[in-house]
């Protein structure tokens, strides 16, 4: 994306169109596999984006002084450190969403976003806009997580629950939204995650679509005007000559 | 458990791309092409093989002996993206020939989440050393299988009248659920 | 504390051995004909993380074609 576009688009469209899930296709796979319940999805959210930022200002303070042939390995060192004290810490205060993200937990490591931003942003740019781009990174990881998963299953069981991992899955509130004989199961497994994504990913391609139709269609309006402006300057020099 | 029922139930019914969502990333980009995806299948075939067997010893004869359990990940990610530079420096050195079928796929599997996975699956499931051959063959098969369906399906989907904003991806991750509909029914085989 | 000292040691010694055979392996030759091989772009779903910087910059040198 180049500097004036950004800078034109307002920040809720660029979280839209460099929107690394959908967007950018980064992280997928814990995307489709984490996003069963909002639970789940925000849990997931938190641990990405505590470890993006944290791992953004590390990479920012020691990218200087790492040769660069050795750059990849050193960067997964830091992840991994990262990801390990994540495990941890849920381990032994929230252990009902240790068990619930499992694998995955581990697979952030591997994720796409953490070493694509390092690599991408956080060697080249200060601490502060480091910490800065992964914050906003793993918000937009988060909120299309929610997304996902709010349709998920909301569609899937009917029932829009939130549960307090750290009290032992108290239940803070569950409503039922979709009467019991209407819900699609489908929805919570694998399939209804392929198709969501799926839906998801084509939504933000017609936005993105749109906004290129749009910017081609001002690109020409601004030509037919320049050309226009020429020939009246032209007419008027001719008119200014003929006059002499 | 009975060593053909792993084989089966890793590569079929718990397809690690269909029921894990793991490698959508190469799933996605290699597969438009049947040689590519024959390629990185073998690839990563190899790569897990070696990876996972690597990873049990390391597991085994030294982390738990050193009470180092705590150290799994970071080690395990250390060691698949050794081996994955120890692989690739080898078949430069002594196989021209399977570098230039192979070369290009080889980076791109360091940070493939499948490898990892597949090396901590074994130790999570508790697998013994055969089974956990057995299990690094089989899952990476099923991945295969999903790249060379996948990579027919898209040649065909390439002809076809796909709505504008479905291009590309979206229509990939439409047919990634429709086959998860179909692998579901293999459920009942083991 | 013998324990962390084991575990900083084996660390070191997976990263040192990662960091020869990345040197080792960059040194190494490639193979004749394999020159210019590099992963079929049409396809530029090429986002794996290994390839994404590389894949990045080239986009944006020309600008968008890839």
């Amino acid at each position: 994306m180049s500097e004036k576009k950004t800078k034109k688009q307002g920040f809720f469209s660029k979280m839209l169109t460099d929107n690394p899930v959908f967007g950018l296709y980064l992280g997928i796979c814990s995307t489709l596999a984490i996003s069963t319940s909002i639970n789940n999805a925000l849990g997931m959210g938190a641990g990405v984006i505590f470890v993006l930022v944290l791992s953004n200002v590390v990479v920012s303070l020691i990218a200087p002084i790492t040769p660069d042939d050795i750059h990849i390995p050193v960067y997964i060192v830091v992840i991994a450190t990262l990801v390990t004290i994540l495990q941890m810490f849920l381990n032994a205060y929230a252990v009902d969403l240790y068990t619930a993200l499992g694998a995955f937990l581990s697979l952030i490591v591997v994720n796409c976003i953490i070493l694509g931003r390092a690599e991408a942003y956080a060697c080249n740019h200060n601490v502060k806009d480091s910490a800065k781009d992964g914050l906003m990174m793993g918000l937009s990881y988060t909120l299309s997580l929610l997304v996902m998963s709010l349709i998920r299953q909301v569609l899937g069981t009917g029932v829009l629950e939130l549960t307090n991992p750290f009290a032992g899955s108290a239940v803070i509130f569950s409503i039922r939204l979709i009467p019991e004989q209407f819900i699609i199961p489908m929805f919570t497994g694998e399939t209804g995650a392929f198709f969501t994504f799926a839906v998801l990913a084509a939504l933000i391609a017609l936005y993105k679509n749109k906004l290129a139709e749009a910017e081609a269609a001002a690109e020409k309006a601004a030509k037919v005007a320049a050309a226009k402006a020429k020939a009246a300057q032209l007419a008027k020099e001719k008119a200014a000559k003929e006059a002499a | 458990m009975n060593i053909l029922a792993l084989f089966i139930s890793a590569m079929l019914i718990n397809n690690i791309v269909l029921t894990k969502f793991l490698g959508m990333c190469p799933f996605m980009g290699v597969s438009t092409h049947l040689d590519s995806a024959i390629g990185m299948g073998a690839a990563v075939i190899f790569v897990i093989f070696g990876a996972s067997v690597l990873s049990y010893f390391l597991y085994y004869f030294v982390l738990v002996p050193l009470n180092l359990e705590y150290m799994q990940l970071i080690t395990f990610i250390l060691l698949i993206a050794a081996f994955v530079q120890f692989v690739e420096l080898f078949v430069k050195k002594f196989s021209p020939a399977l570098y230039k079928q192979l070369g290009i796929y080889l980076p791109l599997i360091t940070t493939n989440c499948t490898v990892l996975y597949v090396a901590q699956d074994n130790i999570t499931k508790g697998y013994t050393l055969v089974e956990t051959m057995v299990n690094s063959i089989a899952t990476p098969a099923g991945f295969m299988l999903m790249l060379v369906i996948f990579a027919t399906i898209r040649e065909r989907l390439n002809q076809n009248n796909v709505p504008k904003s479905f291009q590309g991806n979206p229509i990939a991750f439409v047919v990634a659920g429709i086959m998860a509909i179909a692998f579901s029914a293999l459920a009942g085989l083991v | 504390m013998v324990r962390i000292i084991v575990a900083v040691v084996l660390a070191a010694g997976l990263f040192l051995l990662n960091v020869v055979l990345l040197r080792l392996n960059k040194k190494t030759p490639v193979p004749e004909g394999c020159e210019n091989l590099t992963p079929d772009c049409s396809a530029c779903g090429m986002k794996d993380c290994a390839m994404r910087g590389t894949y990045e910059k080239k986009k944006e040198a020309e600008n968008g074609n890839c």
